[in-house]
């Protein structure tokens, strides 16, 4: 609640920021054009801040450009994250923590334990991800761009292990050889 | 809406300024701003990701063909100072999260508040890294040609700890072939020659000033002098049971090559992992300085300026820099700390 009161004083103090030079009517025109445009580009609903929409209204009560929603919602950009869910996942982070800690006492085979390690940190990495780092409302270029680096290093580690195991006779040969050559 | 009216609106440069103070005249909104901005920080990212990849090869690559020597260096790593670093990040994390928040909504106090505890959290964990790497340069569990560690395996703590049988049949072994060694004269100063019969022997590096560990006296029997040392030694590990066998088999102490005759050393090459573990730690430790250099900035800026929900984006990519570090070393810890 307190948030709510609070964002709106700020919208509220920054208003005149905002009427200070009054915009000349090409420049009005263009910001309507070009928020055309961002909306009709990104295209992307933003459920979260249908209700700042109100609050940004009542704030820009006599607002020169008469832009109409698209210039509104164009100008909100800003995704608060409530702080339940900034506690709740920051609470289930360290329970994991505990987990893939206390899980290493279960022996599961020296590749069960690694495999359920990583998807215990895989968890853990998409929480931060997606919740601390905004992804899940974040523009579908920054996501895939992001996520793709995450394909090409998996890429890079396979081809890695594939050339180890195809060069494994000829390694295998070579540290015979040193030790051939270290005891002699 | 044309060309004419474009150009127009960007001689006047009015625009910008109209639109928020912190807003340059190049962009014609706050939100457009943001978004560049935003976009520039996601790339970043990707790069950083890259440049960390090199690392987690190395590690996936000689992790792949020695496990024995991950398995060997867990013991020498400590857990509890790993998770409470794990914890400490993320709860930097989280704060760094609600800076951003605070930003948005242009909470100025709690903003500098959170920036502060984020601070904290990235000194904290420099200090258990401190307290770490203290421990392994003083132990000499140093990368490659300066790894000379003081322990064996089966003298540290967590080994004794967990397999306290095997680390009692190791020590009883090793008392026994430098007792035989002694016997045989093979043995000058606690020197031992590469290419001595027992090869790979491990060369202790006691305290200075401790008086080295008088060998326990074995009868003539038990020391068996009058069978060869690779024998005697394949006879002694046979008859480990194979509950105690099986630790030391794990960490790579007993070794039995194709061609040649069965070692109890150290694994070959242990000092891999060092490095390894010092360049991992090492090029996120220095990202978490880096981190901390940013956030004396950002404090710096929270101040100056006021954010709102128009104008945060300088907290918010820190914080996006600062949740990859978190996320890194999310990973680092399971593969460096958790080997089982």
């Amino acid at each position: 609640m307190s948030d709510e009161e609070q964002r709106s004083e700020v919208t509220a103090t920054e208003t005149p920021v905002v009427e200070q030079p009054p915009p000349s009517q090409a420049a009005a025109a263009l910001r309507d054009a070009v928020d055309d445009d961002t909306t009709d580009a990104s295209a992307q609903p933003e459920p979260a801040h249908q209700h700042d929409v109100a609050h940004h209204e009542a704030a820009h009560q006599g607002d020169h450009h008469a832009g109409g929603d698209h210039a509104h919602g164009a100008d909100h950009f800003a995704h608060i994250l409530p702080m339940p869910l900034l506690v709740g996942v920051a609470g289930a982070l360290i329970v994991l923590t505990v987990l893939t800690v206390g899980v290493t006492a279960v022996d599961l085979g020296s590749q069960g334990n690694f495999i359920v390690a990583m998807i215990i940190a895989t968890i853990k990495a998409a929480l931060v991800m997606g919740i601390f780092m905004h992804m899940v409302w974040d523009s579908k270029f920054n996501v895939v761009a992001f996520t793709s680096s995450f394909l090409f290093v998996l890429l890079f580690l396979s081809m890695a292990v594939l050339d180890r195991a195809e060069y494994r006779p000829g390694i295998d040969q070579f540290e015979t050889d040193m030790k051939i050559k270290a005891s002699k | 809406m044309s060309d004419s009216d474009h150009d127009h609106s960007h001689a006047g440069h009015g625009h910008g300024e109209a639109v928020y103070p912190y807003t340059p005249h190049h962009f014609h909104a706050a939100k457009q701003h943001f978004e560049s901005g935003k976009m520039g920080v996601w790339l970043f990212l990707v790069t950083e990701i890259l440049f960390f990849a090199g690392l987690f090869c190395a590690y996936t690559v000689y992790r792949a063909r020695h496990p024995e020597v991950f398995y060997w260096a867990h013991f020498y790593l400590d857990t509890t100072l790993g998770a409470a670093n794990t914890v400490v990040l993320i709860l930097s994390s989280f704060t760094a999260a609600w800076a951003v928040r605070n930003a948005q909504m242009g909470d100025k106090t709690k903003l500098r508040i959170n920036i502060l505890l984020t601070i904290a959290g990235a000194l904290f964990f420099m200090c258990v890294k401190y307290v770490e790497y203290s421990h392994k340069f003083h132990d000499g569990l140093l990368p490659s040609r300066h790894f000379h560690p003081s322990e064996e395996v089966w003298e540290t703590h967590a080994f004794k700890h967990k397999h306290p049988e095997a680390a009692a049949a190791a020590e009883r072994i090793i008392a026994l072939r430098t007792a035989r060694m002694q016997a045989q004269g093979a043995v000058r100063d606690e020197v031992v020659p590469r290419d001595a019969a027992l090869r790979a022997v491990p060369v202790s590096h006691h305290e200075e000033g401790a008086p080295a560990a008088a060998p326990p006296h074995f009868d003539k029997d038990e020391l068996a002098l009058d069978v060869p040392n690779d024998i005697w030694l394949e006879s002694q590990i046979r008859a480990l049971p194979p509950a105690v066998r099986k630790p030391l088999d794990m960490a790579g102490v007993i070794h039995k090559p194709a061609d040649g005759p069965v070692e109890f050393a150290r694994p070959a090459k242990a000092g891999v992992f060092f490095s390894i573990y010092f360049f991992m730690t090492g090029l996120h430790g220095l990202h978490v300085v880096i981190g901390i250099g940013l956030w004396i900035w950002m404090l710096v800026i929270a101040s100056k300026r006021s954010m709102g929900d128009r104008y945060f984006g300088p907290i918010d990519f820190t914080a996006l820099y600062w949740h990859l570090v978190d996320l890194i070393w999310i990973y680092l810890f399971p593969m460096l700390y958790l080997i089982h």
